[in-house]
């Protein structure tokens, strides 16, 4: 590491000290001199051409980041846009519930590609996972290099967080991921779980809700109906038992009840009130405070908060429950820096964290990056939560949910408001949910 | 031959004479000619203003082969409305939001004569996709959902003479080259390598979406 940078990295670490940066650890070692040096090397820059304007770099490349890269450039031309990603393949988490039950095929979710929506665009797509973050400096550090930025959007969506389910201890954690795995985060997790649904050889398979503003509110309930619908069409003898945190299903519960008690009597259990206090991998059993469930297959949602990264690049509100981002709640920029904005998932506003939301949130979000690159102002709109749920196959039935948000003075909160339930399950919901997808992913590709 | 480079060709002259035919209310709009093309019923005859049905959409496909456009026969004049009684109005089909639009298949996009769930009213234009209404008798006007402009207007000429109705162009913002795009291989599979950008001419059959299409959607 030449003087140089390593002076750059004291002065970033101490940054870092100060809540201005973050960036990988770096551990010399002392024992062999030839070995000490840092473990990441920061430097030298990205492999990027010069930037041709005002370089925003949008950081993750799902529907939030996706939409933003795209609208800001469409609002601002001057903007040289990159999209930082971390995965090579994209394949989408909202409608992968439908693949379990061979509604859809694969290439549904996964034939879509970040080149494509790069080159439609005018943007860069960069390949990198990025590992810190200098604020003072605008830097982007990525495992290909740093890149400079006039403005930032950090959008990385969610991780879980198992301390909520009463897991603590990293074994039993690791274990849950690798062999019950939630199925809200990783593409690779779906593949897993529709594997463990179409090899069932019968008994119970537990599908959990978690507590909190978790991701996608209904599709614990739909991927539930379409896990059951596979076991009818396939005479597997199957239980599906829901295990809810909540007191009741959480949104389009006239809906859901009516699947449920119509459509699957039998087959799916539904469980209110149920607060998981751990869970024990290897005898496959889930606990309560009072009760035991024993499980032959699972798909344990724990707990969702924002993506670690957010913590790690010192962008979280101490005083989140769900570590999300300590952003203004209008301008989504971190509080004190207007270069630097979180968006999608990460968000701490108790909007819904889901595939429409992101998307209609990812249009405003240009309009104020365009706005700020410009020195105007941007009056607020709130984001639309639309989203359908499949409930039955052949045919294909869904119900489905139309919002937009108000802040409520009283409650010091944004709230649904505009609310259309659309609650009797129809074909014709059915075809408009396929639709749906593929209006966001020719939104974010084409 | 490419939009772009039609509408290149177009004299000025024309186009002036155009953006005269389009009256007061495009006025103010972006006008693109196209070539003027009479229609027809699914029998290949003139169309009959006063045949046309005021209870469903009719889709012919213009300004190219490949973009459907709806043709409504509305229950009261309109600002812009063709024919006798200023009634007809024609809208390019491809919804502004997100693209969605009939292809044999189904169509998530429609004209709802009755009542729309979705929209809380009749006489709307609805996507079921997002739940987008646009609304047909204020020139395709954004009056719900997600969609941030109004559909293109495709510009109608009605002929007192002969009864003859002709669609001439294109009025406001279209999504006919993202359409194409993503589209591309499902265009090449309706109508073959190289046809949907095909202009429009001469006659376009102007046909009953419930017949141009299996089941459209209502919402
Ligand atoms: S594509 Fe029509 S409402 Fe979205």
């Amino acid at each position: 590491m030449s003087d140089l940078s390593r002076r750059d990295l004291i002065k970033m670490t101490g940054l870092a000290a100060a809540g201005m940066a973050a960036v990988a650890e770096v551990r010399p070692r002392p024992a062999d001199a030839a070995l000490a040096g840092p473990v990441v090397q920061l430097d030298p820059s990205a492999d990027l051409p010069k930037a041709a304007g005002t370089r925003l770099v949008v950081l993750g490349g799902g529907t939030s980041g996706l939409t933003i890269a795209k609208y800001a450039k469409l609002e601002n031309p001057k903007f040289d846009v990159v999209l930082v990603e971390k995965r090579d393949m994209y394949a989408s988490c909202f409608s992968s519930n439908l693949w379990y039950a061979d509604v859809i095929g694969l290439e549904f979710l996964a034939d879509h590609s970040f080149l494509d929506a790069a080159k439609n665009n005018n943007y860069t797509y960069f390949n990198a996972t990025a590992i810190g973050l200098d604020r003072a400096a605008r830097k982007l550090y990525t495992s290909r290099g740093s890149i400079a930025y006039d403005y930032l959007v950090v959008a990385p969506g969610i991780d879980y967080d198992y301390s909520r389910i009463g897991v603590k201890d990293p074994e039993t954690e690791c274990s849950l991921r690798r062999n019950f795995p939630g199925g809200f985060t990783m593409s690779t997790e779906h593949v897993t779980i529709r594997r463990k649904v179409h090899a069932f050889e019968g008994g119970v398979f537990v599908q959990t809700v978690p507590s909190g503003n978790y991701r996608c509110l209904p599709a614990p309930y739909e991927r539930a109906c379409m896990i059951a619908a596979y076991f009818k069409k396939n005479n597997v003898k199957g239980k599906v038992v829901i295990l809810d945190f909540n007191p009741d299903v959480t949104i389009k519960a006239k809906g859901f009840h009516a699947a449920f008690s119509e459509l699957y009597p039998g087959i799916i259990e539904y469980k209110p009130s149920i607060t998981i206090s751990g869970v024990d991998p290897e005898k496959k059993v889930i606990k309560t405070e009072f009760e035991s469930f024993p499980f032959d297959d699972a798909a344990i949602y724990p707990g969702v908060r924002a993506a670690a990264l957010v913590e790690q690049f010192g962008l979280m509100d101490p005083a989140s429950l769900q570590k999300e981002a300590h952003i203004d709640p209008y301008m989504y920029n971190v509080i004190g820096d207007e270069r630097v904005y979180v968006t999608g998932d990460s968000r701490p506003m108790p909007y819904s964290k889901s595939g429409n939301t992101s998307n209609s949130e990812g249009k405003y979000v240009a309009k104020i990056l365009s706005a700020r690159a410009q020195g105007k102002d941007l009056q607020w709109t709130s984001p639309e939560t639309l989203c359908f749920s499949m409930v039955s196959i052949n045919p294909n039935e869904a119900i489905s949910v139309d919002a937009r948000y108000a802040f409520d003075k009283q409650k010091n909160s944004f709230e649904f408001a505009d609310v259309k339930l659309f609650e009797n399950r129809n074909a014709e919901m059915g075809r408009a949910a396929l639709e749906w997808a593929k209006g966001l992913y020719r939104d974010m590709f084409e | 031959m490419r939009r772009q480079s039609f509408v290149r060709l177009c004299s000025l002259a024309a186009a002036a004479q155009f953006q005269a035919r389009l009256g007061g209310v495009a006025a103010a709009a972006e006008a693109k000619a196209f070539n003027r093309v009479q229609l027809v019923d699914g029998a290949g005859k003139p169309l009959s203003v006063r045949r046309l049905s005021v209870q469903e959409a009719y889709v012919f496909l213009y300004p190219y082969l490949g973009t459907p456009s709806f043709l409504i026969h509305l229950p009261a004049a309109a600002a812009a409305g063709a024919g006798p009684e200023r009634t007809i109005v024609a809208f390019s089909a491809i919804c502004a939001h997100q693209l969605s639009y009939p292809s044999k298949e189904g169509s998530p996009i429609t004209y709802s004569a009755e009542n729309s769930a979705v929209a809380g009213r009749s006489g709307v234009i609805v996507c079921c996709a997002h739940n987008s209404v646009y609304d047909p008798a204020q020139g395709a006007k954004v009056v719900g959902g997600p969609a941030p402009q109004p559909l293109a207007t495709i510009a109608l000429e009605y002929d007192n003479k002969s009864g003859g109705l002709y669609a001439t162009g294109v009025v406001g913002p279209d999504r006919f080259e993202q359409f194409f795009r993503a589209y591309a291989e499902e265009l090449i599979a309706g109508y073959g390598r190289g046809q949907a950008r095909r202009l429009a001419a001469g006659t376009a059959a102007a046909i009953p979406l419930s017949e141009y299409c299996h089941a459209p959607l209502h919402c």
